[in-house]
């Protein structure tokens, strides 16, 4: 889901990021980039760093070392860094006794982009009354709020910290549609942290894992579902199945009975058509659902992804 | 982008987030100010007799003159208020997030914040003010002098808000926990007060020859201890005035103007340390106790080691003066607070003994202040400064000739005060002898339970004869420095310094006001009496002032210390001195009380002979005995004591007995003195007391045959010319 607008162009840079608060080490030689126009996935556990991490992000938090570039700018105690950046956090601040209006007041303060009428607008149609004090507001309906205020700001790049959870499937994908209309009318990256990788699966680009502080691994989801394929198979001659997997750059295979489940790296047609080659009594490619994708990439480098985000 | 006036909106925000805070200041101003002037205002109008003022004087001098000192606190305490509501969401990870994520550089939101707590604390005082000024203006009260006495009291009060409002800032800035906050606020407020409390009363316990002199200047390096100086100000500027139809304490603000640039400078340096901690605190501090993990072994060591000396002190003073518990107490103390102050830093109790190292470290520090004071390794107590260091030396040889002295603003003067201000011996070798003997022998004066048997301390008690002279070393670089010391004059060698240094000219003009007086100040009332008559004389020719105290001047040259320790005043002379200011004595909340003048009274000895033979020519006769013939009856009262075995207890039986015999009357007469006439020398020759029996009462005939009596209660007999038959009487 991206919008093309500067793609492949890396706007935010984190290189060698560390930060430990006290004697524990949240984050730990973290690089990162995202590029521009990308929707950008932190996936990780409880206690990951992903909120470390995007509170470094914002300009919150101080790296103890390593850099944080922005657009090329170094983003803490930078405001001209910080004005293209909304930071929704977990648990986001609201004024004591503010209403929806009051809280648009506020952050139009800041962001001198902030689109009053798009707010008003967006409140509307997500049925959040401007008048009604935010405190009697149920969590969801907060996380809603936090999405249309970072929305109105009009900043480049919005950083969301767990900002699907506590968000009903409807609102979900009220939100996602937002986000992808943002992505196709102007120059928007959102970063999302989760520790749910099902939620981010249909909306990110790119997604990188982090591990008790560490990033396991970053990748281009687009690119990654073009070169990792199952094979569900089923071939006349058991000798051929040997040939093929020779054939093939495998990352996993399993058979049920005569039906073969290969995964396989590679283009889908170069597959097929390596698989075709063997006259299957029957052959098809199925699709990788990211969490599968996850498991197979990082078994390969050797860790059980299962447990560790699912 | 941020916008251009993101400053100004800064500020509005903050108003607008915590509006209450103004309201409650303006609430309470309201009740403290417009209500209590109107109602004083009410009482005025309806009890204006009580009053020795008019209402425009109230509003003047009262209101917004000494009533600054209710404006100090007031701000005081709003600045702790404005301070940490306007700084507490520091402590708040999610709005730390919220606030620390805007486009806004830590700076701008400082300085936004600060200033918009300083305007929330300013807006609705001085709405407060402008009222009271309209209810002036509305009573017909209001003066252009109300209006800039308006200006200073809000100038005063502002001027302590800042000061403690930077220090409030900068403990919440240090922090990440409310209550955490207001505790260093409270430290930090008064740290310097504290740390003067410690080392005054350290040197007064630990350094014998420790002496406070004059006026107590606490340290003002925070906040309270200025504020504490600033009020002692206050209560100095107020200077009694009075015309033949009012009278009242006319408030001076001139006075005050010595502390407007110590408060800025105080504001200015706590502000831009609030900066520093604010704009370098790192986010993740919300929470914690302290904000920067680095200063929690300075923060500890600067409370551990002053905590634990002050609560040492504290036993130390319970147990009257025990050194055992002076250290149990900063033991326990040290002990305590290391272990709180590591489980404040961790908020867990297990961490109560943690940074051991650092423990041991403060555990050493304050061993070393404590072996510093008790074994005086710094020669505290043996300090005795050179000759080629010293430019002159002041002198008081205490209980020795003590006068009564008020200053020019009326208020009382200790003899030894105005010794020390007035003395300052040049070139008397005899001074620096005794002190460097004094300073060598470190005497101290001992009481009964010093010693382990009663016969010892009676011994003890005979064989020393302990006094006390505080000198104060001028300096040639124009400081000086004050000691006390104990001396024996049952040393020869001292007994022979001390009379020397007595009988220095400079000392004897140094120390008797009436020397030093303007001829002018010297009302023409003088009191002449001696033990049983006395006659006020009118001198109202100046000339004729000038000769009497000239012939006593000439007297009391000659006067040596033996002289005073052999023999008893037989009279004494009084001047009247005329006060430049009136004394003020406050009696009552409403009107002040006045007093013109004040009595020097002087001892006149039998060796006075220029003075004796003066009041002789104005028809005073200081040698005129008791007429026994005109005594009708003396009361002696005494007991009886039956003594223990060991000494210490006695029971006594007191009685009186009635003497009428002419001849035991006169017998008596010549056998007494009183403590009028002993007050100037009584340390020195108390032994010459009887203290078995004194004469309580003399009743006189009068040619008409009534008796009036004279209350003498406090004649004494001296002990070796009491007559026989009443030693007998009471033995």
């Amino acid at each position: 889901m991206h919008n093309g607008i500067g793609k492949e162009k890396i706007m935010i840079t984190a290189t060698n990021i560390n930060k430990s608060f006290g004697s524990i080490e949240a984050v730990r030689d973290i690089s990162v980039n995202i590029k521009n126009g990308e929707v950008f996935g932190l996936i990780g556990t409880n206690g990951a760093g992903k909120s470390t991490f995007l509170r470094m992000l914002s300009g919150v938090l101080k790296p103890d070392s390593g850099t944080i570039t922005i657009d090329d700018k170094p983003v803490y105690e930078n405001p001209a860094a910080k004005s293209d950046v909304f930071y929704i956090s977990d648990d986001q601040y609201f004024l004591p006794n503010a209403t929806p209006a009051d809280m648009a007041k506020f952050y139009s303060d800041y962001y001198v982009g902030f689109d009053m009428v798009r707010f008003y607008d967006m409140l509307a149609k997500f049925s959040l009354d401007k008048r009604r004090k935010i405190n009697t507001f149920s969590k969801g309906m907060k996380k809603q709020l936090s999405v249309i205020l970072g929305i109105c700001a009009n900043t480049k790049y919005m950083l969301c910290d767990e900002t699907f959870d506590g968000l009903d499937p409807v609102m979900r994908q009220a939100v996602k549609s937002i986000f992808a209309g943002e992505l196709t009318s102007r120059d928007f990256t959102p970063v999302i942290a989760s520790h749910n990788l099902r939620e981010l699966e249909d909306i990110c680009d790119c997604v990188g894992i982090l591990h008790q502080g560490g990033v396991l691994m970053q990748k281009d989801l687009e690119e990654m579902k073009l070169n990792i394929h199952t094979v569900q198979c089923v071939l006349k001659n058991p000798d051929d199945e040997k040939q093929l997997v020779q054939l093939l750059n495998i990352v996993k295979s399993e058979k049920r009975g005569s039906l073969n489940l290969i995964t396989v790296r590679g283009k889908k047609d170069e597959i097929m058509q390596r698989v075709n080659s063997f006259e299957p009594v029957f052959a098809e490619i199925l699709p990788l659902s990211l969490e599968e994708i996850f498991i197979s990439e990082t078994e390969v480098v050797g860790y059980d992804i299962k447990k560790l985000i699912f | 982008m941020t916008s251009k006036n993101l400053f100004f909106k800064l500020i509005k925000q903050d108003w607008k987030k915590r509006i209450w805070c103004p309201i409650i200041i303006f609430i309470v101003y309201f009740i403290a100010m417009d209500i209590s002037l109107l109602m004083r205002l009410d009482t005025m109008r309806q009890y204006s007799d009580r009053y020795s003022y008019t209402s425009a004087i109230f509003l003047e001098h009262y209101f917004f003159g000494s009533g600054v000192e209710g404006a100090i606190v007031g701000g005081c305490l709003t600045a702790i208020l404005c301070a940490v509501s306007g700084f507490c969401w520091l402590h708040s990870k999610t709005q730390v997030d919220a606030y620390n994520s805007m486009p806004v550089k830590r700076t701008l939101m400082f300085a936004s914040k600060f200033l918009s707590g300083i305007l929330q604390f300013l807006v609705p005082f001085m709405l407060n003010i402008a009222i009271c000024l309209l209810i002036g203006a509305a009573n017909g009260i209001f003066t252009m002098q109300a209006l800039a006495n308006a200006v200073c009291y809000a100038f005063y009060a502002l001027l302590c808000f800042l000061a403690v409002y930077s220090v409030t800032v900068m403990a919440v800035s240090l922090t990440g926990n409310m209550i955490i906050s207001l505790i260093a606020a409270g430290v930090l407020l008064s740290y310097s007060v504290i740390i003067f409390v410690i080392k005054e009363n350290l040197f007064n316990e630990f350094f014998m020859t420790c002496i406070s002199m004059g006026e107590q200047k606490v340290y003002s390096f925070s906040p309270l201890g200025l504020i504490g100086r600033l009020m002692n100000a206050v209560n100095g500027s107020k200077i009694s005035y009075r015309t033949a139809e009012v009278s009242y304490k006319a408030f001076n603000y001139g006075a005050l103007g010595g502390f407007v640039l110590p408060f800025i400078l105080q504001a200015f340096n706590y502000g831009a340390l609030s900066l520093l901690f604010y704009v370098k605190r790192p986010s993740e501090a919300a929470g914690r106790a302290i904000a920067f993990r680095r200063a929690e072994p300075v923060i500890k060591t600067l409370i551990v080691i002053p905590a634990s000396l002050l609560i040492g002190l504290c036993f130390m003073e319970i147990i009257e003066g025990s050194f055992g518990w002076f250290v149990f107490g900063t033991f326990l103390c040290f002990v305590i607070m290391s272990a709180v102050m590591e489980i404040i830093f961790h908020f867990d109790i297990r961490a109560a003994f943690k940074n051991k190292r650092h423990m041991l470290f403060n555990a050493a520090c304050t061993a070393l202040i404590v072996i510093i004071f008790k074994y005086d390794v710094l020669g505290y107590d043996t300090y005795v400064p050179l000759d080629t260091q010293l430019e002159g030396c002041a002198v008081s040889i205490d209980g020795l000739l003590d006068c009564d002295y008020r200053d020019e603003d009326g208020h009382y003067t200790s003899a030894r005060e105005y010794r020390l201000k007035n003395v300052n011996l040049k070139d008397n070798a005899a001074v620096m002898e005794l002190a460097r003997k004094a300073a060598a022998q470190k005497l101290q004066v001992k009481d009964s339970s010093d010693f382990d048997t009663y016969e010892m301390y009676e011994e003890y008690a005979r064989d020393s004869e302990f006094h006390s002279i505080v000198l104060g070393y001028k300096l040639a670089r124009g400081k000086t420095i004050y000691r006390q010391y104990i001396i024996d004059l049952n040393d020869a060698d001292t007994h022979r310094l001390l009379s020397e240094v007595f009988a220095d000219e400079d000392y004897k003009l140094g120390i008797t006001p009436i020397f030093n007086e303007d001829i002018s100040n010297v009302v023409g009332e003088t009191y002449l009496s001696n033990l049983f008559y006395n006659m006020k004389l009118d001198l109202g020719e100046e000339e004729k002032r000038r000769q009497l105290i000239e012939a006593y001047r000439q007297d009391y040259m000659q006067l040596t210390l033996d002289d005073i320790m052999n023999t008893m005043p037989i009279g004494k002379l009084g001047f009247e001195i005329g006060m430049e200011h009136l004394v003020d004595v406050e009696y009552s909340w409403m009107t002040p009380y006045y007093e013109d003048e004040y009595r020097q009274n002087y001892p006149v000895y039998p060796q006075f002979t220029n003075t004796i033979s003066l009041a002789k020519s104005y028809g005073f006769d200081y040698n005129k005995e008791l007429d026994v013939e005109n005594v009708e009856y003396i009361e002696v009262s005494g007991y009886k004591s039956t003594t223990h075995g060991d000494g210490a207890d006695a029971q006594t039986d007191s009685f009186t007995i009635t003497y009428t015999d002419k001849e035991q009357i006169r017998q008596i007469s010549e056998a007494l003195t009183d403590s009028s006439l002993a007050q100037w020398s009584h340390d020195y020759n108390s032994y010459i007391y009887n203290d078995k029996c004194s004469a309580i009462m003399i009743e006189y005939k009068h040619d008409n045959n009534d008796k009036v009596s004279f209350n003498y209660t406090s004649y004494y007999f001296i002990k070796d010319e009491t007559p026989e038959f009443v030693v007998d009487d009471f033995k």
